[in-house]
C-alpha cells in the first residue's frame, strides 16, 4: 500500500509540468467552439444558483434556517463547490475511459490523469468562486481572519477527490454498472450534504449522522465557515472528525485498487 | 492477478548497448464470461475466467542501434510484446528492461484526442514527451508537410480518416527523434506514394546508428529490405531468432 503511495507521489512529481499543460489542454477542450468561451463556464453556475435561488427562498423560504445574512450567499458558497465536486463525481470517476489515448499507446502514469482532470476542474471552481465573492462585496459581508481556512480546504478538497477519482476510475473502467451506480449517487450525495438546507436544523438523527459523514458537507460548510459563519472547523470537532475518516478510507481504498487493477486498466481498452 | 512477479525498468540511458531486453516475460490477457464476472472479479479473487497467453516466456535482447522485424501471424503476440516494451501494457512475469525513450505507433494511431484538431493534438503530445516550444515550432512544418494534411491540420481528428489518422501518427512519431521507434503495421498505410515516402523516412532514422527500429509488418519484403534480425513469434512464444533471411526462410516453411 505505501508503495502504491510512493509509486503516486513519485508519477506526479515527475510529470508535474505535463499535469499543468494537460489541464490547460482540458479546459481548453471545453472552452473551444464557443464564441464566449469563458462566460460559458460562469454563466451556467450562475444561472443555477439564481434558479434555485428563486425557487427556495422566494418560494419555500428557506432563509430562516441560515445565520443574519442573505440566504443568496449561504446557498452559493454550497453550490460553487459542488460544481467541483460533481464534476469529479460524475466525470473524476471514469478519467481512465474518457483519456484512454493516454493509457493504452504509450506509458502514461495513471494516476496522473486523476491529477490533471481534476486540477482543470479546480481552475475553473477558482474562476466561478468569484460568484459568491462578488455577492459578498454587494452585501457588504467582510472577510475576516476565518478566510484563511480557503486555501487549506481547497487543497484537502482537491486531495479528496483525486483520490475518489483514483479509486474509482479503475473500476468504472471496468464495469459500465460501476459508473452508472456512482453517478446515480450524485443527486443523493447532494440533496444529503448542507447544499440546500441546513444540516443542523435536522432532528432525525441518523438522517443527521448521514449528511455528517458525506464528505460534501464537511467541505460547504468549511467554506460557508471561511466566508460567512465565520468560525475555524475545528470548533465543529464532529464534522472534521466525520471527515478525516472518510478521507483516510478514501486513501486506503484508493491505494488499494491502485495495486490491485492499476496494471490491468491499459488491457481493457 | 497483481504483477509482483514481473520487474520493469524504463531508463532514459540512450547510450547503454542493450536499448531492449526481455528476459522470460510472460503476458496472459483474462477473458471474462460476462460483465457481471469481470466486475465481481475487480473485488474478489475466486472468479472464474478464461486465460488467452498472449506471450509465453519471451526472451531477447536488443542492442542499440538495432532493427529488428517481429514475424508471425495474426495472435501471434506481436502486438502485445511491442506494447510492453512501450510501456502500455504490463506482463504479469519476467523482467522487462528498456533503455531511452521510445516513441511507438501501436495499431495505425498515435494515441490522439478526437476532440482536439490535428496541431493540437500534435502540442499535447509533444509537451508530454518533453519538447519544447521552440523546438515544436521547429518540427511542426515538417510534420504537417509530411502528413500531407494541408488545411485539415486545424480541424478536429474526428474529421479525419484513417489514413489521414495514421499519416500524422506516422509523421509525428517518426519527428520526435526516438531513441527507439516502434513501428507496428505502419508501412502499409496510405497511398503508394505515401508508403515510399515512409519507407524513405524510416531509411532516414535507420541510417542514424543510435536508433533502434522494431517493426511488425506483414510484408516479408519490407522486413528484409529494412531488419537485419528477425524475431519469429508463433502462438505468444518466439521460435525462431536470428538472421532476418533466415526467419524469413524459416516463418514461411515452418508456420
Amino acid at each position: 500500500m505505501f508503495s502504491a503511495l510512493r509509486e503516486i507521489l513519485k508519477d506526479n512529481w515527475g510529470w508535474r509540468g505535463q499535469i499543468w499543460h494537460l489541464a490547460v489542454v482540458d479546459i481548453q477542450k471545453q472552452v473551444r467552439g464557443t464564441v464566449l468561451g469563458w462566460f460559458w463556464l460562469i454563466a451556467k453556475p450562475l444561472i443555477f444558483i439564481v434558479t434555485l435561488w428563486f425557487a427556495l427562498e422566494i418560494g419555500l423560504r428557506a432563509e430562516r434556517t441560515v445565520g443574519d445574512y442573505p440566504y443568496i450567499l449561504w446557498l452559493s458558497l454550497g453550490l460553487i463547490g459542488w460544481f467541483f465536486m460533481s464534476s469529479m463525481i460524475g466525470s473524476g470517476s471514469n478519467v481512465y475511459k474518457a483519456y484512454s489515448y493516454l493509457i493504452d499507446k504509450m506509458r502514461f502514469p495513471l494516476s496522473v490523469i486523476s491529477s490533471f482532470y481534476g486540477l482543470a476542474q479546480l481552475i475553473i471552481f477558482l474562476f466561478t468562486l468569484l460568484l459568491p465573492v462578488i455577492v459578498m462585496f454587494i452585501l457588504k459581508v467582510p472577510f475576516t481572519i476565518y478566510a484563511l481556512q480557503m486555501p487549506f480546504l481547497i487543497i484537502l478538497m482537491y486531495l479528496f477527490f483525486v483520490f475518489f477519482s483514483i479509486m474509482t476510475s479503475p473500476v468504472s473502467a471496468l464495469s459500465k454498472d460501476f459508473h452508472n451506480l456512482i453517478k446515480a449517487m450524485q443527486t443523493p450525495l447532494m440533496w444529503f450534504s448542507g447544499i440546500i438546507f441546513n444540516v443542523e436544523v435536522i432532528e432525525f438523527s441518523w438522517f443527521k449522522y448521514v449528511m455528517l459523514f458525506n464528505p460534501i458537507t464537511f467541505f460547504v460548510y468549511g467554506f460557508r465557515a471561511a466566508l460567512c459563519d465565520h468560525y475555524w472547523v475545528w470548533e465543529k470537532p464532529e464534522t472534521l472528525i466525520a471527515f478525516v475518516g472518510v478521507f483516510l478510507l478514501t486513501l486506503i481504498v484508493a491505494l488499494v485498487m491502485y495495486k490491485r487493477l492499476g496494471k490491468e486498466i491499459p488491457d481493457v481498452f | 492477478m497483481s504483477s509482483n512477479r514481473s520487474r520493469l525498468k524504463f531508463t532514459d540511458d540512450a547510450q547503454n548497448p542493450v536499448a531492449v531486453r526481455l528476459w522470460r516475460v510472460s503476458k496472459q490477457y483474462r477473458l471474462f464470461k460476462s460483465e457481471r464476472s469481470r466486475l465481481l472479479a475487480a473485488f474478489f479473487n475466486n472468479v472464474t475466467y478464461d486465460v488467452v497467453s498472449a506471450n509465453n516466456n519471451l526472451c531477447f535482447t536488443i542492442k542499440r542501434g538495432e532493427s529488428v522485424a517481429f514475424i508471425g501471424n495474426n495472435g501471434a503476440g506481436k502486438t502485445t510484446a511491442l506494447k510492453i516494451i512501450s510501456g502500455a501494457a504490463y506482463p504479469e512475469q519476467g523482467v522487462v528492461e528498456v533503455n531511452g525513450r521510445v516513441s511507438a505507433l501501436l495499431n495505425l494511431s498515435a494515441g490522439f484526442d478526437s476532440s482536439l484538431t490535428g496541431v493540437e493534438n500534435l502540442r499535447l503530445r509533444s509537451q508530454i514527451w518533453g519538447i519544447g516550444r521552440e523546438q515544436f515550432d521547429r518540427i511542426l512544418p515538417q510534420i504537417v508537410d509530411f502528413s500531407e494534411l494541408g488545411a485539415f491540420i486545424n480541424q478536429p481528428i474526428r474529421t479525419y480518416s484513417s489514413g489521414m489518422k495514421a499519416r500524422l501518427g506516422f509523421a509525428f512519431a517518426s519527428a520526435l527523434n526516438p531513441d527507439i521507434l516502434i513501428l507496428d503495421e505502419v508501412l502499409s498505410v496510405g497511398d503508394k506514394n505515401f508508403q515510399k515516402k515512409s519507407l524513405a523516412r524510416v531509411k532516414e532514422i535507420l541510417s542514424d546508428k543510435h536508433v533502434t527500429v522494431l517493426f511488425v509488418t506483414h510484408s516479408l519484403a519490407t522486413a528484409q529490405q529494412f531488419c537485419e534480425r528477425g524475431i519469429v513469434l508463433d502462438k505468444g512464444r518466439a521460435v525462431f531468432d536470428g538472421p532476418i533471411a533466415e526467419a524469413v526462410e524459416f516463418y514461411g516453411a515452418n508456420i
